[in-house]
């Protein structure tokens, strides 16, 4: 496992979303086998993307609250927080163009 | 199983991945395949199924349920194991599953195609299994186990792998309710309250396994080197169009194994193939 994907606790998670400007959170748990597909191009984000987006993955099994918060219901499911606020989810196991769609929109709109 | 054939005679390494139950056996009698004459399609499966061994090459019995594109290589969600290939060919048959109503709107909020993915979301909740598939009393047993209570829905007997504690209902989903989320299925004139919807079946409609598959009139799009629309993913038999028959089939299977082997030698390393 990289250091470019960041594993933080629930307070963690809230300051993060208060000092990052962009934020991509991957909900995954561990028995997952789709959020486990999904775990090296989350690794591919955020080092294609450092600097920029920071990019966290929330096991649900440990942070079941977080997950809750945020209405997760299936995994993997990819938020993008801009400075806090929720700017686009993805349910579901999507294509690497998917998230980068989503990731550039924002870029975009800085 | 043309496909993988074509491939394997190219060098190449190949794995063919099946859920079972290939349409050619339930054909009593086919007269129009050129060399076999007056032959039952569980004849012809059998001989075909001889070949491939041959070859080196055994259907693995299992679900794929999703494919992932990552770094110019697949990955592939066969039985929860993650497999990997350089090329993929879909020889899904044309048996696309018609969805139930609220499927589409519910999925990823209740509804899920996949036990072992999405079960532990339901521990200590109710969730309906619609089991179709042959591994589906399997997925029910792990559900159960896991904590869910589960209720198995199937149009067909009582499995006799099925825990003994778990309650069967015969019977198809005619509705899945709720509008956030799911809250029941209504089967015939009975509403069975749960929060998830379990929907095992053998196949999995194209553009569920392959997120961003082209279709077309149904069948997945393909040009006449049995490419799809995403590089290095061929396509061929029954799931690409008319007519449904055998011959076509092989045919296609021919022409996806041998683009396939040459995408391969294009992409200049050689490594495994899944079918
Ligand atoms: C009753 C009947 C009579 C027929 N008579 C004739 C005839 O006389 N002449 C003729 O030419 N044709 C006939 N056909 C048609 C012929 O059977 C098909 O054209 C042929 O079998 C198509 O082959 P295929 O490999 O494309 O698909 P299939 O044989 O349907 O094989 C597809 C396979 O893919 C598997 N699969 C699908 N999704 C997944 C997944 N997600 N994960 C893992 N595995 C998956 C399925 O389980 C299946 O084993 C008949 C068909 C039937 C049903």
């Amino acid at each position: 496992m990289s250091d470019a994907v960041l594993h933080p606790s629930a307070e963690e998670f809230d300051r993060l979303l208060r000092s990052e400007p962009l934020v991509l959170v991957d909900f995954w748990a561990p028995w997952c086998t789709p959020c486990k597909m999904l775990a090296p191009l989350m690794e591919e984000l955020a080092q294609r993307y450092a600097g920029k987006v920071t990019v966290a993955k929330v096991d649900i099994d440990k942070h079941g609250a977080l997950a809750g918060r945020y209405e997760v219901q299936m995994i993997p499911t990819v938020l993008l927080f801009h400075k806090g606020r929720l700017a686009g989810k993805q349910v579901g196991m999507k294509p690497a163009g998917v998230y980068e769609a989503m990731v550039e929109e924002e870029l975009s709109i800085r | 199983m043309s496909a993988a054939v074509n491939a394997l005679t190219r060098g190449k390494t190949v794995r063919i991945l099946s859920s079972g139950d290939p349409f050619l056996k339930k054909a009593e009698r086919v007269d129009n395949y050129l060399g076999l004459y007056h032959v039952s399609g569980e004849e012809m499966m059998a001989s075909f199924l001889n070949h491939a061994k041959a070859m080196g090459a055994e259907p693995e019995i299992g679900r794929v349920v999703n494919i992932l594109p990552f770094g110019g290589k697949f990955m592939v969600n066969f039985n929860s194991e993650i497999l990997e290939a350089k090329t993929v060919i879909l020889a899904l048959g044309a048996s696309s599953p018609k969805q139930f109503p609220g499927e589409g709107e519910l999925l990823g909020r209740g509804v899920s195609y996949c036990a072992t993915c999405d079960g532990m979301l339901y521990r200590g909740k109710r969730a309906v299994v619609y089991g179709q598939s042959d591994s589906a009393a399997e997925e029910a047993n792990f559900l159960s186990r896991i904590g869910v209570e589960v209720t198995f829905v199937s149009g067909r007997e009582r499995p006799a792998e099925l825990n003994a504690d778990i309650p069967y209902l015969r019977g198809t989903i005619a509705e899945i309710l709720g509008s956030r989320a799911v809250t029941g299925v209504r089967v015939g004139s009975r509403i069975l309250e749960a929060q998830g919807v379990f929907l095992l079946r053998n196949s999995v409609a194209p553009g569920t396994l392959l997120e961003g598959l082209a279709m077309q009139d149904g069948f997945v799009k393909v040009d006449f080197a049995m490419q799809t629309n995403i590089p290095g993913v061929f396509a061929c038999g029954d799931c690409t169009g008319k007519p449904l028959q055998v011959s076509k089939a092989v045919g296609e299977g021919l022409v996806a194994g041998q683009q396939a082997a040459k995408y391969l030698d294009e992409i200049r390393k050689e490594e495994k193939e899944y079918v």
